[in-house]
């Protein structure tokens, strides 16, 4: 398989299939969290052509890593549901089981108690039909997806330093990834503080 | 006509609670004669007759050790692969559900790999044989049938099994409406899955399809049908129904039918499976109103409504009716028009 013809196949795919889901599948989120408290934001996308090539381009143990990118490569469409606590994030799981089936959930969080980094909470989650508006079907589009679940300090350190430090061109020295660890170390104390404000200050706020 | 690249067969005995399970005894069968060209069959029919959509269950990873095997079966086909997945299928097998001849029916539809499993249960019967002007009959204990109450069978395909294979479709003619036991047996035990549609999730997607169905429809008469449906939902609780089950289930017409489908995601979630959550169906559902042309409404929750307002007809040609109810008065309020 060469580039081109891929390029061309996802080109299409994309613009026919993934972007009508990832819409349909946006919609039907946001009704899944309707009435649920402190939502920050609900997003869905479907994966830009150039990051997916240059996914399907990756190369490991010398050899290429997909042998066929259009079903192997499980996050070309991915949602984000972004709330404010921690506290929020368990909430938010729990009522997501209840409506997707789930074949992978990872909590992504740094190795090293000593490191700070990228956090939150990931799935790989079987499309609802309601991301198969009509006149899509199922066997359109892919079976999978990928959803992340965020506090908004997750979300904003992982959309500051996507581009910035996971994406970067040049090597990172080592100033710039304790950098980096600094503000990933501050994103996670105001989760943790805030996370224990609201314990202390909601629940005070409803008997009363 | 998909064309078939191997049809191997295992001997499956009940080996559930079994401290020595009975050996698993397979053959390959070939690809060519009577039985060949059945089973051919029974594969061509299977997208039409394999209608519930199910899903593998994961342990989080990604891990399933029956689409592990199916997987390999399919990447690398061989008779001890599929008596492995015999012995599973034994190792969950009592007595009542016996002896069962279990096929595994590989091939390609298009640059599809697609694999057929299918579980025809022993029976005993007659063999007649006509010679003559005369008639033998004869005892046979062990016929394998594909009995239209209790053959199980599961269909999966993809152009890549290994990277999916994550959802498969089945028949099970023991999974309604009560079926647990049958659908423990062959889907959740055996096959290691479960509904693909949730509970939470079928459950809504039927409420606000039959919701928005009585709200676009036309006529009185099929907003009330629709309605009294709803209203009766709630005595289907815990039981697997598909869009499809419930409209069998209630009588309701080709029309109202049609319009229930238009409201669903898309045609083929009509015959998506789920457990019915009651709880989950009435928070789409829970008020049921009616409006008179003098100005009245009447609304009461959707399950009680019939209950709550007696119906008396005046005169069916003009749709006159006269509704009656009694109790206590707890709140009364207005309403602004906006």
């Amino acid at each position: 398989m060469t580039d081109v013809p891929l390029a061309d196949e996802y080109g299409i795919r994309y613009e026919k299939q993934l972007k009508p889901v990832a819409s349909a599948l946006e919609a039907y989120l946001h009704e899944i969290v309707r009435g649920q408290p402190r939502i920050d934001r609900v997003v869905a996308r479907a994966k830009d052509p150039s990051r997916f090539l240059a996914k399907a381009a990756k190369i490991e143990n010398d050899v290429p890593k997909y042998s066929d990118p259009l079903t192997e490569i499980q996050d070309q469409i991915a949602a984000r549901i972004v709330t404010l606590y921690l506290s929020d994030v368990e909430r938010i799981q729990l009522l997501i089981a209840e409506y997707f089936g789930s074949i992978e959930h990872k909590r992504m969080e740094p190795e090293s108690s000593r490191e700070f980094g990228y956090e939150g909470e990931h799935y790989i989650l079987l499309l609802p039909d309601e991301a198969f508006p009509r006149p899509l079907k199922r066997s359109d589009g892919p079976t999978l997806f990928e959803l992340q679940i965020k506090t908004v300090f997750q979300h904003a350190w992982s959309e500051a330093g996507h581009d910035l430090i996971y994406k970067s061109v040049i090597p990172l020295t080592r100033d710039h990834l304790r950098r980096a660890a600094f503000t990933a170390a501050q994103a996670w104390g105001a989760d943790l503080i805030f996370d224990e404000l609201s314990a202390q200050l909601l629940s005070r706020g409803t008997s009363h | 006509m998909a064309e078939i690249t191997h049809i191997f067969s295992s001997l499956v005995a009940p080996g559930k609670h079994e401290t020595e399970p009975a050996e698993i005894h397979g053959t390959a069968i070939p690809l060519a004669g009577d039985l060949f060209a059945m089973l051919a069959n029974v594969y061509d029919k299977a997208e039409e007759e394999c209608n519930i959509p199910i899903s593998f269950l994961s342990d989080g990873a990604q891990n399933n050790e029956v689409r592990t095997e199916f997987v390999r079966l399919v990447e690398h086909p061989t008779l001890a692969r599929a008596n492995k997945l015999g012995e599973r299928l034994s190792s969950v097998t009592t007595g009542r559900s016996g002896l069962g001849l279990l096929f595994f029916v590989l091939g390609n539809a298009g640059n599809r790999k697609k694999l057929l499993v299918s579980r025809f249960p022993a029976n005993q019967g007659i063999l007649a044989e006509a010679h003559g002007h005369g008639l033998t009959v004869e005892f046979v204990e062990r016929v394998f049938m594909k009995n239209a109450a209790t053959y199980k069978a599961a269909l999966y395909q993809a152009v890549t099994p290994h990277a999916e294979f994550w959802e498969g479709d089945v028949v099970d003619k023991q999974t309604n409406p009560t079926g647990d036991t049958a659908a423990n047996y062959w889907i959740r035990e055996f096959l290691l899955s479960n509904l693909r549609t949730t509970s939470k999730a079928g459950s809504k997607r039927l409420a606000t399809a039959m919701r928005e169905a009585a709200k676009a429809a036309v006529s009185i008469d099929d907003k009330h049908q629709l309605v009294s449906a709803m209203s009766l939902m709630a005595g289907l609780k815990g039981q697997v129904i598909s869009p499809l089950d419930v409209f069998d289930r209630f009588g309701l017409s080709a029309q109202l039918q049609k319009a229930i489908i238009a409201q669903l995601p898309n045609d083929e979630s009509a015959r998506a499976a789920f457990v019915l959550d009651a709880d989950e169906f009435r928070a789409v559902a829970a008020f049921r109103s009616v409006k008179l042309n003098t100005g009245g409404v009447l609304t009461a929750a959707t399950e009680d409504f019939d209950k709550v307002f007696e119906r008396e007809v005046l005169d069916e040609e003009t749709n006159r009716v006269r509704f009656s109810t009694e109790g206590n008065v707890v709140d009364e309020k207005v309403k602004g028009s906006q």
